[in-house]
């Protein structure tokens, strides 16, 4: 008995009862296709939070001036925790001259070459809340005093206008980047917009700024990043405008390039800091990443994936206990024919053969429409909140396997049953 | 096999039965026969041990010859069937011995059974049993499936013997679509995909009409006759009886003519040996009247 023939047979009796089939089938599709989605749209999601992550930096290395740690005393400040750092775990805050500041920012970027792709200065969520005045027209905004490299690296994407340059920076120029939407409340088109003056309103003080550019709304950030309508940018160099000075730092981001290996250049930097504050006497530099956390996030994607995919496992064990009934009942409709195929020289191993290869086919029809169907829905789901995504391969390739796994276990017990049928009982069956 | 041991090698024919056998007269050394099986004390019941307990067969001698077109004729419910599934491997007696070209059955299992049987037996039904889902073509091809012969030349073969029962039109149609002479022809091809040396025919043309019916005996006379066919015809019609070598007679079971219970046949006096192979196509038989005056 070969399987070829077996495969043929079991397509000619799926044929024979389509609707029967397609009922047996029904609990199997609804399983693979839900599987199938479930990973779809997980996978989507992972892609799409991983991007953002690397491009909002959870590579990003963060570099922390604080307190040297007296003689003979725990090092409290080596935590890898950024969030302790963050929060005064470090000891006292660093004077004015133990800071980063400009120069020890290009000292850093020459020290470290294409290892890093910058040192981004100003922060994705927005800064300052302040209000936008053009005349009567007003709108609330978050300013956030900015560095060239971070307006590269988060990849504003200027629609109208000019981008930030160097020479606004050196010139500490007071000019901002509006979002499209403050655009719109605050002048009539982007040609008013561009060149326009605006007052800038920050408890108290209040300066004027002037438009040299729009940029569109963010729309990599995916689920987990806010909006950046409502952010405006500026220099830092002109953070004078918002009433406070900040041209030195406590704390700077360093972006890895893409593609290094993050522990080599997390040394490396650390030999740089470490040279540039060996004079120091009472602070040093140190590194923090969010690689730990990255982690976390991606556990727990993978957790809820799991507990979806065993809901969908349920659906599959019914399906499964389906087709072991329609094979229970093929089994006694053809107990005659059984006992012809006995008559005629099949053995018990060949009969068993046949029928489990039926329920492995019946499952693996099931099994394809399955991919179809959930394949579409993840590919459709997908496109609400990323790229078009298509099914991993592995996924497929494992709703698939299992399908057959299904097939192959609950058709084995009828299978078992048609082989031990007796041939002359069988013939006699009416 | 265990069970018994020739005494003449390369001569599958002679034999010394073993511990079983009902009868002792059966020690025959030295007669070499061309005996193709040889029943002796089968002994049938169903249901053994339960209140239903019913003995068909009890205890039946029953031979027959290469070359042999035996009917076996009796009573619905003497027990034919009964017997044609012990003499087609497909049922097991509770006593008795029965040796089929020299090899003790009785002591094969179930899976050596089956493979012996697809080598050596091709069944015609009276309800013909052809697999309604797939086509002639097919139908015809799977015994040879199951004794492990290639797709191409199980193939070659089907068509080839679906040709010599003259429906080689209807190759692909489904046995749904056969008329119940094409149903019958296409269940003598499959019965001969093998080339087993017996056919066992259970009432092959109890279903159909007396024209429909007179082609297939003619056919099994042809198969007798020209490929040497030893057959074993079970039969209600006495005039279909009356065409064949010799006529078994059953009543409640028994074998009450054509078959002498007391002295088991000696075989042909040796005429030289013979071909024993089963699927080797055999020198005709000396025809032997044997027991057929009998009772
Ligand atoms: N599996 C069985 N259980 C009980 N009785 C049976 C069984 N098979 C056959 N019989 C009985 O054996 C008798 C002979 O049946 P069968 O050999 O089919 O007769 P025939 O073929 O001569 O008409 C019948 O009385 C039938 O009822
Ligand atoms: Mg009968």
């Amino acid at each position: 008995m070969n399987i070829r023939e077996s495969i043929s047979l079991a397509f000619s009796s799926l044929r024979t009862n389509k609707m029967r089939s397609f009922l047996t089938l029904l609990g199997i599709i609804v399983g693979i296709s839900s599987v199938i989605a479930i990973l779809t749209l997980g996978h989507a999601l992972k892609m799409q939070t991983t991007q953002s992550i690397v491009s909002s930096g959870a590579n990003d290395l963060m570099v922390q001036v604080t307190e040297r740690p007296k003689e003979g005393e725990e090092d409290t400040s080596t935590s890898n925790d950024p969030y302790a750092a963050m929060y005064g775990g470090g000891g006292a805050a660093p004077d004015e001259a133990s800071k980063l500041d400009v120069d020890d920012i290009q000292r850093i970027k020459d020290a470290m070459g294409d290892k890093i792709s910058g040192v981004p200065v100003g922060s994705a969520y927005g800064g300052m809340g302040v209000t936008l005045y053009n005349g009567e027209r007003s709108q609330s905004a978050s300013v956030s005093p900015v560095n060239l490299d971070f307006l590269e690296l988060e990849k504003v994407n200027i629609t109208y206008g000019r981008t930030m340059t160097q020479t606004d920076i050196d010139h500490r120029r007071p000019v901002i980047l509006i979002s499209e939407s403050q655009m719109f409340s605050l002048f009539d088109s982007p040609e008013d917009a561009i060149g326009g003056e605006v007052e800038l309103d920050a408890q108290g003080s209040s300066s004027s700024a002037v438009v040299v550019g729009v940029f569109a709304p963010n729309t990599s950030g995916g689920l987990l990043l806010s909006s950046t309508d409502d952010i405006t940018y500026t220099p830092y160099t002109n953070s004078g405008a918002l009433g406070y000075k900040e041209e030195s730092w406590a704390s700077l981001t360093v972006r890895p390039a893409e593609g290094q290996d993050l522990v080599q250049v997390k040394s490396q930097l650390q030999a740089v800091l470490t040279g540039m504050y060996r004079s120091n006497e009472n602070f040093h530099a140190e590194i923090q990443d969010f690689q730990a956390s990255t982690d976390a996030f991606n556990q727990v994607l993978d957790g809820i994936s799991a507990a979806i995919s065993a809901i969908a496992g349920i659906s599959l064990l019914v399906g499964g206990i389906g087709v072991m009934n329609i094979m229970l009942v093929t089994v006694t409709e053809r107990t005659r024919e059984i006992g012809v195929r006995k008559a005629l020289g099949a053995t018990r191993g060949a009969i068993r053969l046949q029928f489990v290869i039926e329920a492995m086919m019946v499952c693996l029809v099931g099994g394809v429409i399955g991919v179809l169907l959930g394949g579409a829905l993840g590919i459709f789901g997908s496109t609400f909140f990323s790229e078009m995504t298509f099914p991993p391969l592995s996924a497929v390739l494992l709703a698939l396997g299992f399908s057959l796994g299904i097939g192959l276990f609950f058709g084995y017990y009828p299978a078992n049953k048609a082989a031990k049928l007796d041939p002359i009982d069988a013939l006699r069956h009416e | 096999m265990t069970g018994y041991e020739y005494n003449l090698p390369g001569q599958p024919g002679a034999w010394l039965p073993g511990q079983s056998g009902a009868d002792p007269t059966l020690a025959l050394p030295g007669a070499a026969s061309n005996r193709l099986l040889d029943m002796r004390g089968i002994v049938k019941s169903f249901n053994v041990g339960a209140e239903s307990h019913i003995t068909i067969l009890p205890g039946v001698n029953f031979h027959v010859d290469r070359g042999e077109f035996v009917s076996v004729v009796g009573a619905s419910g003497s027990g034919k069937t009964t017997l044609m599934n012990i003499i087609g491997l497909l049922d097991r007696a509770n006593q008795g011995s029965y040796t089929f070209d020299g090899e003790d059955i009785m002591q094969l299992d179930d899976d050596d059974l089956a493979f012996y049987r697809s080598q050596n037996i091709g069944f015609i039904f009276q309800s013909f049993n052809l697999i309604g889902r797939i086509s002639a073509l097919k139908n015809v091809e799977m015994p040879m499936m199951y004794a492990g012969i290639n797709v191409k030349e199980r193939r070659e073969r089907a068509e080839h013997l679906l040709e010599q029962m003259g429906i080689a039109d209807r190759m692909m149609h489904n046995p749904v679509q056969l008329s119940g002479g094409q149903k019958q022809r296409v269940a003598i091809a499959r019965a001969l995909a093998n080339d087993p040396p017996l056919l066992l025919a259970d009432e092959p043309t109890g279903a159909l009409d007396s024209q429909t019916g007179r082609m297939v005996m003619d056919l099994f006379h042809q198969l007798n006759r020209e490929q040497n066919k030893t057959i074993v015809f079970i039969t209600h019609n006495s005039e279909l009886a009356a065409e064949t070598t010799r006529v078994v007679t059953m009543v409640d079971g028994r074998i009450v003519s054509g078959e002498d219970a007391a002295t088991p046949y000696l075989g042909a006096p040796a005429a030289g040996p013979v071909a024993t192979s089963p699927t080797s196509v055999l020198a005709p038989p000396a025809a032997t009247p044997q027991g057929g005056g009998q009772a």
